[in-house]
């Protein structure tokens, strides 16, 4: 296990090596030359070429990829084309809002999940596990940006109950929790479905094991059998699931954001992607897959040590 | 582009609204040729007045038709006032003459699209202008009918030879930061736009060789040549004058988290993509004679909320937690209007969206085809299909309110004739061949479309494509996004595609069609040096009559070789919440320093 | 990383190994597969829909691009029984038209996906010396969030119908790669392949006789599950405008473009995104099923 682990960390020096040619090779993969964003759209080709040098873009890619590589190990990711600002403060700024809008997601995830998914195995085959079931598939189902306008279209405009974008006055006020509401729902759906079916299932099978068995005819009521003996032994799968839903919420986020204007990483990185903002898409990019890449090998790790059945080569 | 000069702005104020509209279309004199891109999908900027160009935030997804961004013309709309230039009346009630607004309030601002930057010498963005234009002060202003007026100058005059520009200042005025403003701080703001690196307009004030300031209140502006719209620049949104003490010492940060003015409203807070945030300066008082109120604002202050998502933006708006957008979708305008919380002013503007064919590629190297081309496509249908009425079908890329405007095109340019496409195809020699595509030596008659992705561009491309097959034209259509677009399309592989502009003036020509222009923002190919001497003559010819008379040559040439098709003259669209009061809509600079504006 | 069959979906479900839950009878798969009622429910709608969208010629009432500006936005009526679009077109034909583009994005970038994957991953599980290598490939791509990954390469590549595909079914690679990887690294232990080996057979014989057959149910079952993970990743990229481009009225294409009128004509936003809906959660439940008849040890 120890060794697992340790390989694992090992690993991520190469992989952040191959995150950063991937991310550097965006700029030359994609059309649209950063020169040219700097010189605006009618600047002679003379001026573009000039700029182009000046940025070192005229020298051998491998060159280029060490000067890149070597900014970015001093913690220098650029200053974006379009706002000459710091690359760093974009993120600064955008970073935690994303995180916050994540957090809340998770949080809600398994308070939502878990007592459907209870609800929904204790009650196997009646109405009730018939409509968690049903909701379930369709939170997998939904495309987040239909789920986004439509709580926009309902709780937002039919309604008005809610704020439908941004995030009000400050991130932490209550003002602010209001605006992450909708958001947070929509980002939040995929996941809940998701947990929602596994601790339904893996609550299934636990309770069509022996000691289940074992315990009802120890004459323990119902409840006690399911939260003392079924719900402890379904966990293990359910926290694991729900760890790996927590990288897949920085993807829901990109849509999610744009959706309800939530200033965070996603729509950054959509916008710079849409405005050619090179240093800032890197940027992100990056951030992006250290988070991602974090946040896989953390739970990796913890499946590994919380479960026996899995081998590791 | 540049912009063309002071000259033949006549002008007057309207009061009623129907006057008003009236008039600006009559007078509105040169200016800037505002570019902008965005969700229309607009041209570069550049110019000195209003223009620019979209960020290209969020803007290429959804982006709303009329609401491109970039100047409007000029309409009052009152709170109470219907939505719509068509009604009369109403409007009267925004120019009382001594009306006072309410104090207090913060106005709430929605956008689609963030700034980029505060240096009004590194940017190009219509945003931008809208931040700078409430921070900042001109030396002079350019009014709603399209004159100057004083600002910061009391009075300035030029020599007879138009070589000397001399300008006088006043004594009163202090930056937000407390420091007394001088004329070396003009001297500085107008070198530093020279010199700065990459600048991309640094060139609309080249002609500019010395600039003096004798004493604190006198600062002249020296030429070599004379240059026809040298006031447009410096009363336009780049030339605004900046606290040389605050730009020194912020160095890079300029712009970025440090700006300084002497305009009606001081610079509070800027978090990117998310909110720009100014508040009132309650010493200003030198507003000049084209505001109501000479200040200090009756807002507290105004927030731009940025809200890429069309849906998103306009529900926002609709719950009334945005007073203002100019970022209504189109299809949303007609059911906005019926509304009793909000309004929609509309408002014609100095804008051309068009059809580009590089005269350099086949097959619209030949001017058949291209004339063909513009047989084939019905305008009208385009204006309701594609812009859902907020528009005029365009045969000239000068709309008709502009000066420099000649109407004779009328007679010469290609208009709907679907038949007369079809047989001049026919006599050409593209002969209709398989799936009704024409072909001609064994080649297709298939024209590439490359436009910016934008939810009326979109309507369009569609429309056209439909246009054109009934005449035997494919038209291969192709999206991009803004910045991918001015890239492809200076590539020199461009074909046919589309992009609108904005400008004040008839220098929107020189702008395009110079041959030195190549290849971008004269995407055409064009090549013509007799159009080359025209367009020269224009800028520095004083002889107002003379400079008409090219306009007139080059609109005719243009009009019979067709390297552009002009397809309509948006309107722009402000939705306002019925609480504001004193709404204006100023022909390039939307709702200019704020100044009139108010909340009940 | 190690070698176990964890793959993530862009749905955001993953699926784990599990042990064995009871016990099933050894029907044939047909029997096990029609006994699973959400299966066959997805299973007909999903064939109806292809179907659909293969006969749109014969069924479409009128053209799919045939525009008449006067009757924009118009609800049901008998002519247009699903009623009108923004350019006046009617909403059904581009809907049947329309499956054309959004199922072959859906099944076409599985297919691109499921080659190569099965290649690479059988070739990385089979030498080890390349294993290394391509597993760190994959360790970095799988370092993005999905969709982001997609939304790069298709800025890259530019909206359009087959860049679509291929933009999709790149993402979707290295989830292939690993599956089919840790497959063949667990059959390639097991008795019958250490015996073809010790009787001289060379390694491709090996993999295309021993190894691919023995892998094929649960390659199988992640590639139907993928299936719809593949047309939400297509009808996003749509949402986002680097899609499919208008006129080709592609299901995402459609709900974008109504996105705009949603407050004037909600049924031109609602009945794209309620067939999207549909077909992704009959290619859900067709996944579900295969998985559950042919596949027991992958259960959620």
């Amino acid at each position: 296990m120890r060794q697992y682990i340790l390989r694992r960390l090992l690993l991520l020096p190469v992989i952040a090596l191959g995150v950063s040619i991937l991310v550097f090779l965006v700029l030359h993969l994609v059309p649209g030359n950063p020169a040219q964003v700097i010189a605006g759209p009618d600047a002679p080709p003379a001026t573009v070429a000039q700029i182009e040098h000046e940025l070192g873009l005229d020298k051998p890619l491998p060159e280029q990829y060490w000067n890149y590589l070597n900014r970015v190990l001093h913690g220098d990711l650029g200053r974006s084309l379009r706002s000459k600002r710091p690359v760093t403060s974009d993120i600064r700024d955008a970073l935690p809002n994303t995180l916050v809008l994540a957090a809340l997601a998770a949080a809600i995830t398994p308070l939502i999940a878990v007592p459907l998914g209870m609800l929904a195995a204790t009650r196997q085959g009646t109405p009730a596990d018939t409509i968690v079931t049903f909701f379930s598939t369709i939170g997998i189902t939904m495309p987040v940006f239909a789920v986004g306008l439509l709580l926009i279209f309902f709780f937002g405009i039919r309604l008005g109950w809610l704020p439908i974008s941004g995030i009000g006055d400050s991130l932490w006020s209550p003002d602010g929790f209001k605006h992450a509401i909708l958001p947070g729902i929509t980002l939040s759906l995929g996941s809940i479905a998701v947990v929602t079916r596994l601790s339904r299932s893996a609550l299934l099978e636990v309770l069509s094991q022996d000691y289940i068995r074992t315990a009802r005819a120890k004459g323990l009521k119902e409840g006690a059998v399911i939260l003392r003996h079924g719900f402890k032994n379904a966990l293990l799968p359910v926290i694991t699931v729900y760890g790996l839903q927590i990288g897949g919420l920085l993807s829901g986020a990109v849509v999610t954001e744009t959706v309800f204007a939530w200033p965070g990483i996603g729509r950054l990185a959509l916008s710079a992607i849409q405005g050619r903002d090179f240093p800032v898409v890197q940027g992100c990019l990056l951030i992006v897959a250290a988070i991602f890449v974090l946040v896989n090998l953390l739970v990796d790790i913890l499946y590994a040590l919380v479960d026996p059945r899995i081998h590791y080569t | 582009m540049s912009r063309f000069s002071s000259d033949g702005m006549s002008g007057s104020f309207v009061l009623s609204r129907r006057r008003f509209l009236a008039a600006t279309s009559a007078l509105s004199a040169s200016a800037a040729l505002a570019a902008c891109g965005g969700s229309s999908a607009t041209d570069t900027p550049k110019p000195a007045a209003g223009a620019t160009t979209a960020p290209a935030t969020g803007a290429s997804t959804s982006a709303p038709a009329a609401s491109s961004a970039a100047p409007p013309a000029a309409t009052t709309g009152v709170a109470s006032s219907a939505a719509g230039g068509a009604t009369p009346a109403a409007a009267a009630a925004t120019k009382p003459a001594a009306a006072t607004g309410k104090k207090g309030g913060t106005l709430i601002v929605a956008s689609q699209a963030d700034a980029e930057t505060l240096d009004p010498h590194i940017t190009t963005a219509l945003r931008a202008t809208y931040y700078l234009q409430l921070l900042h002060d001109n030396l002079i202003n350019r009014d709603f009918d399209g004159s100057f007026k004083p600002n910061l100058a009391e009075s300035w005059t030029v020599s007879p030879d138009g070589l000397t520009y001399t300008f006088k200042l006043r004594k009163d005025v202090k930056f937000h930061s407390g420091k007394a403003f001088t004329s070396a701080d003009v001297k500085y703001t107008y070198e530093r736009w020279q010199k700065t690196d990459k600048s991309p307009t640094s060139y609309t004030i080249k002609p500019i060789t010395s600039i003096e300031a004798p004493d604190p209140q006198t600062v002249v502006f020296k030429l070599d040549k004379p240059y026809n719209i040298l006031l447009d620049q410096i009363a336009g949104s780049y030339g605004v004058i900046l606290n040389q003490d605050v730009v020194e010492k912020a160095g890079k940060d300029y712009g970025v988290t440090v700006a300084d003015g002497t305009g009606p409203y001081k610079f509070k807070e800027w978090t990117r993509q998310q909110k720009f945030v100014v508040e009132r300066n309650p010493d200003y008082a030198w507003a000049g004679p084209v505001f109501q109120n000479q200040g200090p604002a009756y807002l507290d202050g105004v927030e731009f909320r940025i809200i890429p998502e069309a849906a998103t933006l306009v529900a926002e708006f609709e719950a009334g937690n945005a007073h203002v957008t100019r970022d209504l979708p189109a299809q949303d305008v007609e059911r906005l209007t019926k509304g009793d919380k909000v309004t929609v002013v509309k408002f014609n503007q100095l804008q051309t969206t068009y059809f580009g064919l590089n005269t350099k590629k086949a097959p619209v190297d030949d001017v058949i085809v291209r004339r063909a081309i513009g047989h084939a496509i019905n305008r009208d249908e385009i204006v309701k299909g594609a812009y859902f009425g907020l528009g005029q079908p365009a045969i000239n890329m000068l709309s008709e309110q502009t000066p420099g405007y000649w109407p004779g095109v009328k007679g010469i340019a290609a208009t709907f004739d679907l038949e007369k496409a079809k047989s001049t195809l026919d006599q050409a020699g593209w002969k209709p061949g398989a799936g009704g595509i024409r072909e001609k030596n064994g080649q297709q008659l298939v024209v590439p479309f490359w436009y910016i992705n934008g939810s009326s561009t979109v309507l369009m491309a569609q429309i056209l494509e439909q246009q054109l097959g009934k005449a035997g034209i494919k038209l291969d259509s192709k999206p991009y996004e803004e910045t991918a677009w001015f890239a492809a399309a200076r590539s020199g592989e461009q074909v046919g595609y589309t992009v609108g502009v904005f400008y004040e003036n008839a220098d929107v020509l020189r702008f395009y069609f110079l041959s030195t222009n190549q290849p971008a923002p004269n995407r055409f190919g064009w090549n013509n040096p007799e159009m080359d001497k025209q367009l020269q003559d224009s800028l520095s010819n004083p002889d107002k009559a003379a400079v008409l008379k090219d306009y007139e040559a080059i609109q005719k040439t243009l009009a019979e070789q067709a390297p552009a098709l002009p397809l309509i003259h948006e309107q722009g669209t402000v939705g306002v919440n019925k609480k504001v009061q004193g709404v204006k809509v100023h022909p390039s600079r939307w709702l200019y320093r704020m100044l009139d504006l108010s909340l009940s | 990383m190690s070698s176990e069959p964890i793959t993530a979906t862009t749905a955001g479900t993953f699926r784990l190994p599990h042990a064995v839950a009871g016990v099933r009878a050894p029907d044939p798969f047909a029997r096990r597969f029609l006994r699973h009622r959400a299966g066959v429910v997805g299973a007909v709608v999903l064939l109806l829909l292809i179907l659909l969208a293969l006969f749109a010629p014969l069924i479409a009432p009128y053209s799919w691009s045939e525009q008449n500006i006067a009757i924009r936005w118009q609800g049901a009526s008998r002519a247009h029984l699903l009623g009108t679009d923004e350019l006046g077109r009617d909403i059904l034909s581009r809907l049947l038209y329309g499956g054309r583009y959004s199922l072959s994005i859906g099944f076409g970038a599985v297919l691109i996906s499921f080659a190569v994957g099965v290649v690479i991953g059988t070739i990385s599980g089979f030498y080890r010396q390349l294993d290394g290598v391509v597993q760190r490939v994959v360790d970095v791509m799988l370092a993005f969030p999905p969709i982001l990954l997609a939304i790069a390469i298709a800025a890259a590549r530019g909206p359009g119908f087959f860049n679509t595909i291929i933009v999709i079914g790149v993402t979707e690679i290295p989830g292939f790669i690993r599956l089919t990887r840790s497959s063949v690294l667990s059959i390639r232990e097991r008795e019958f392949v250490s015996a073809a080996r010790a009787l001289g057979a060379l390694d491709g014989r090996i993999m295309s006789r021993h190894v691919l057959p023995n892998m094929v149910s649960p390659i199988v079952v992640f590639a139907s599950l993928r299936i719809a993970g593949a047309l939400l990743t297509g009808a996003t990229l749509s949402f986002l405008g680097l899609g499919v481009p208008p006129p080709k009225p592609e299901w995402g294409a459609m709900i974008s473009t109504a996105r705009n009128n949603l407050r004037v004509a909600p049924h031109t936003f609602f009945i794209p995104t309620a067939i999207l809906f549909l077909a992704v959660i009959a290619a859900n439940l067709l996944g579900d099923a295969l998985r559950d008849t042919l596949d027991p040890t992958l259960r959620d």
